[in-house]
Parts: C-alpha cells; structure tokens; sequence
C-alpha cells in the first residue's frame, strides 16, 4: 500500500512540487531553482484576484449545497424508512452520466432557445430571453450546486443514519421545542457529517474545471482553466506554482473545522 | 533527410490493398491480410473515418491506431516531453511544423511519392513556401485548410462588416463570440493595432490584451468550441464572430438565421493542417500506405462533407460537386486553393511565457 501511496499521490505531487521551483524557456525546462513563479502569482493582482473570485463562489455554492442537502438527507433517514435505499440510488444515479454532458443538459434548460425561455415566451410571460437564466452568477451557482448535491447528501445521511434519535425524545420530555431540539441536539451530533460533506463540496469546486467555463459568462473564469492555460502553453512552472499555492490554501480551509470545532469528541 | 515510401514498399502494400479490393469486388469477402503492421496515428477527431479505417484494414491487413489530439501548443510539449516514438503520424497546423522540424522529430516527405497524394492534390498546396525544405520535399502532407474571418448573422446586422471594429461596438454588446482559441483571438487585436499577430512584444501584448477584453465585454460567454458557438449562433445569442467560411453555411443548415462571411480589411490568418512523418518510425511504409488511403477521393469527400472547411485534395472536390455538393465546396472556399496561400498562417510565439500570461489576465478580467 506504501507503494502505491507513493507511486500514485507522493510522486507527482514532489514532482509537480519541483517544477514550481523551475521555469521553462521555449519549450525546454530550466531546472534551475527560482522563486519566480510564486513572485509572479502574487506580482500582479489578476491571479490572486480570480483565486479570491474562486473561492467566494465555491463559499457559496458550499452554502447552498448544505442548505438543501441537510433536508434531503433528513427527510430520507426519518421519513423514509421503507423507500430510504431507493431515494439514497436516486440521489446518487445523476453520478452515473458524465458530468459534461448533464452541464449541456442545463444549458439546454437555462439557454436562450432552452425549454424555461421557450415556456415562458409561449405563455406569453416574457418577450425576450432572460438573460440571467445563462451565462451568468446565478447559471454558475445553480449548476454547480446541483453536481455537489449527491455528495453533502451521502455525507450527511451517513451521520444522520448513526443518529440516536431517542434523544429527540428525551429533549422534548425535557420541554425543548422541535428547533430547539434540532439545534442543541441533531445538529451537534451530525456535525461531522456536515463538515464532511462541507469539504467534499468545497475542495472540488475550487478545481472545477468545466462547468463555470460552460455556464459562466465572460467574467466567471475560475482559477482552474488558469492553470490549464499555464500548462497548455507549458509554463508548467507557473502552473505547478499557481496548483501548490491554490492546494495550500484549501488544505488550510479544510483545517479549520478541525482546529475550532472538537469532532473526534463529537464522534465519540 | 527526406522521406519517400521506397518503390517496392509502395507496390508490396499497393499490390496487398488492390488484392483485397479485387475479391471484394468479385464477392470473395474482404478478409483481412495476415497482420501487415500498425499505423499509430496523433490525429484530430475530426480528420477520422472509422468506415475508412476499416475499409484500409480490409484492404491491407494494416490496423490504424487513432489517438486523439488537442491543441499544438499541448501536443507540441507532450511530443517534446515524452518523445514522438510512440507514434508513426502525428498532426499539427499552421507554422508548427516547422518547431517540429527543429526539434528533430519529423522527417520531411516528398509528396509526389505518394501517388494518392501525387494525382490528386492540388499543386498549390504541394509547394507551400513554408513549409517545405531544400529539396523539395515537405514537413507535412496538407490536409484542410481555412481562414478565419467575420460571420455575422445578415438579419441582425444588415451592412457587411469589414474590419474588426465591429466587435468592439457596444451596440453589440451580449451578442459578440469570444471563443477560448486565442490563436484566432490575438491576430484581432494586433491587427487592429497594426501589430505582427504572433510577434507581439510585452507592451504590444499589454495593448492588445485591451482590445481582447474590451471585445470579451460585448461576450455573453467564453465558448469552448465550435459545437457550442455553433448553438449560440443558432439561437441568435451572438451575432458576429470569428470563423471560417463554411460555418456560415453550417449555422444555415442547422436551423439558423442567414449568415455572411467577409474577410476583414485588417489582415486575417488562417491554418493549413496535416499528418506528419514522425522521424525514425518504424512503421513508415505502412504510415505513408494510410497517407496513401486518406487521399482517395472518397476518403476526402466523406470527411469534408462532415467537416465542412478547405480541403486540399482536388480530386476529393470534384466528387462532392460531382454529388450535388456545389454550394458546400463553395462556401468552404473548396474550389479556391490560391486562397489558402493569401492567409497569415498561425504560428508558436517566441515568447509563449508573454502570450499565455497576457491570455490569463484577459480572461480574469471582470
């Protein structure tokens, strides 16, 4: 297993790790040490800019995609005990189509020519598309919630379903009212769920590579196609740079649940 | 060093694939010849047929391995990196073959070798300055071809554009393509500032960049690919952009609005592409052999009819006009090779490091 933790994740990233520190000049890598590329990230405000872009979008969508999943996964564990294992497949099943081709699904939903303009004109609601429905903000955090949706569900559901919910009872024997009870009870208690399911949102979305590219408009560009220009050009340098700090900085979000909130005891 | 098919390996594999077609034709079933070799083709999706490769199969035992390919400035570093020896034909466009050649990974072919190639093609393309090397032989074996200019939706906007401008003009605005090529993106604002497209220094590329952002502004979105401009252009999201003639005719055909096509004023800059030897294959004969298949007139005609763009191949032409086809070879320019030659052909930047920073901030721009 060592091996292949090596062979797999250890290698490229030391590799990867090593070109930061190189630059490439006319296709050819100078393998010579330099900070260069970190100064050059920094030197002017158009990367640190979109990074700070990238991650209020990923805040959000985050956001959105826990304030839906908590529910849904509520809703399956509590009300559902019968249809739980179907409604968990058909949570999951969206998984088993690439995820290209449901981003075009949504652009045949959200376009101009999609079926809600489409609807709305031959209800005689609107005269002309909207334009917000696409290539916009709003196209962005829609579809992007969607793809993290089955992800915080399986998270929290898993923390939901080891829930003692007699404890539920016992609050309400005690005079808590349901949010009450909900908010000093089932909450504290699938935390870790909800970080789980947190992280699992967040850290692919700061990487997300094609769907803001596919739904966003002109000015929606994330950090990821930046790198993916860097390393298309082969300024693998920059890239390996831009990848380790944008790495550096999700691994620091990702601590500090576990800095602050104390969830090995909440799991105990 | 140039590199011909020798005469006895072009007849061994000519005599193999005419065997399997003469059976075929007097109802013995093809059956594949006993493995006759492996061709290893880097190859864009577009230029492939898989009936052609399986009809060369039949014909000469002879398997075509296809591995798609993206960019040239990816392919250029992935072939630089790991070496082009997994490979027999790769391909690339414009300039590029020339780096290539520096580098000492193709060899160059003389075309009249083979005979497909020879009797079919058009003698424009079989002697392009640029691309050849003393001797007379060629980096590549051309294929396609295209400029790229103005197409612009007729019933949004009435009088034919003829320089760049247009896509700055703010009435416009939500309506402008702005696909992620920056290729066919940079030659516009260097034109329009009277710059060298692809020798741009830092401070021209500071200009330029301004011109690209304020055009990406009159964007409704950055498109990736054809397949989804062709879509915005469809429904009338974007009016005007940067392509190739026979997209206009394409957008037709697919339900749009009328659309026009004009070369701008400034300058423009186009792409020749093709399949190139890599040096020291060790599948060559049957590499040239596929290069051989691929001009067939049939071949051509089948790929251009999908592809819709210039084709190079004279032969493959006068088929699709002799099917009715007359409107497509036209408004791909088909039957105009001489165009091809008036074309700024796309090339590598000096100063990649310059373009593809300089691509990044037009991109971050708000």
């Amino acid at each position: 297993m060592a091996v292949v933790q090596v062979g797999l994740f250890v290698l490229p990233m030391a590799i990867m790790f090593l070109y930061s520190f190189w630059t490439t000049r006319n296709f050819q890598i100078v393998p010579t040490f330099t900070l260069d590329n970190y100064r050059a990230f920094f030197e002017s405000w158009t990367y640190p800019r979109v990074l700070l872009r990238t991650l209020g979008t990923a805040v959000v969508i985050t956001a959105a995609t826990l304030v839906l999943a908590y529910p849904l996964a509520y809703f399956i564990v509590r009300y559902t005990r019968r249809w739980q294992k179907v409604l968990l497949a058909a949570v999951v099943l969206s998984f088993w189509t690439s995820g290209l081709l449901r981003a075009y699904a949504w652009m045949a939903v959200l376009g101009h020519g999609g079926i809600i303009n489409k609807g709305l004109r031959a209800l005689g609601l609107i005269d002309a598309p909207l334009p917000f429905l696409l290539y916009s903000p709003f196209s962005v955090v829609l579809v992007m919630t969607y793809f993290s949706l089955p992800f915080a569900v399986v998270a929290i559901y898993s923390s939901l379903e080891k829930m003692d919910w007699a404890l539920l009872d016992a609050a309400a024997d005690l005079g808590a009212r349901p949010l009450g009870a909900f908010w000093h009870v089932t909450l504290p208690q699938t935390l870790p769920g909800v970080v789980s399911a947190a992280a699992l949102t967040f850290v692919p979305l700061v990487g997300m590579f094609f769907v803001p590219l596919l739904v966003g408009g002109p000015t929606s560009v994330m950090i990821a196609p930046l790198i993916a220009n860097q390393m298309q050009a082969f300024q693998l340098g920059l890239g390996a740079a831009m990848s380790f700090i944008v790495a550096l900085i999700v691994l620091a979000a990702l601590a500090l649940p576990w800095r602050y909130l104390d969830l090995g005891r909440l799991e105990r | 060093m140039s590199t011909a098919m020798s005469r006895r390996e072009f007849l061994g594999r000519a005599a193999l694939a005419g065997g399997a077609l003469a059976g075929a034709t007097v109802g013995v079933s093809p059956r594949p010849a006993a493995a006759a070799g492996t061709v290893n083709w880097l190859a864009w999706g577009g230029h492939v047929e898989p009936q052609g490769i399986k009809s060369f199969f039949d014909a000469s035992g002879i398997r075509v391995n296809h591995v798609g390919m993206s960019g040239n400035a990816e392919t250029f570093a992935k072939l630089k990196l790991s070496g082009a020896s997994q490979y027999d034909l790769f391909e690339a466009d414009g300039l590029w073959p020339v780096r290539y050649h520096q580098e000492g990974l193709i060899e160059p072919i003389q075309l009249d070798s083979i005979p497909n190639v020879a009797k079919n093609m058009y003698p424009e393309f079989k002697k392009i300055p640029a691309l050849q090397v003393p001797g007379g032989a060629a980096l590549m074996v051309p294929w396609g071809w295209n400029p790229t200019g103005l197409i612009y939706n007729k019933n949004k906007i009435k009088t034919a554009p003829t320089s760049y401008e247009v896509l700055l003009d703010r009435k416009y605005k939500g309506h402008v393509g702005f696909s992620d090529q920056h290729e066919f993106l940079w030659p516009v604002a260097a034109y329009l500032l009277g710059y060298d497209p692809f020798k741009m220094n830092k401070e021209q590329l500071n200009r330029a960049k301004d011109v690209l952002i304020q055009i990406k502004r009159n964007a409704p979105t950055i498109s990736k690919g054809w397949n989804e401009q062709l879509r915005l252009y469809v429904e009338e999201t974007v009016w005007i952009g940067m392509s190739s003639p026979g997209r206009a005719l394409t957008v037709q055909s697919s339900g749009g609005p009328a659309m026009g096509w004009e070369r701008p004023k400034e300058g423009y800059v186009g792409w020749i592409d093709g399949d190139m030897l890599v040096k020291g294959s060790p599948n060559r004969a049957a590499a040239l052999a596929w290069i051989n298949h691929i001009h067939s007139p049939e071949y051509v005609a089948t790929n251009f009819q999908r592809l819709q763009r210039g084709s190079v191949n004279r032969a493959g032409v006068e088929l699709l006009k002799s099917q009715g086809m007359g409107d497509m070879v036209r408004a791909n320019l088909m039957d105009q090779p001489e165009m091809a030659l008036k074309m700024r052909l796309i090339e590598a930047p000096a100063n990649q490091d310059e373009y593809a920073a300089a691509w990044n901030e037009v991109l971050a721009a708000s």
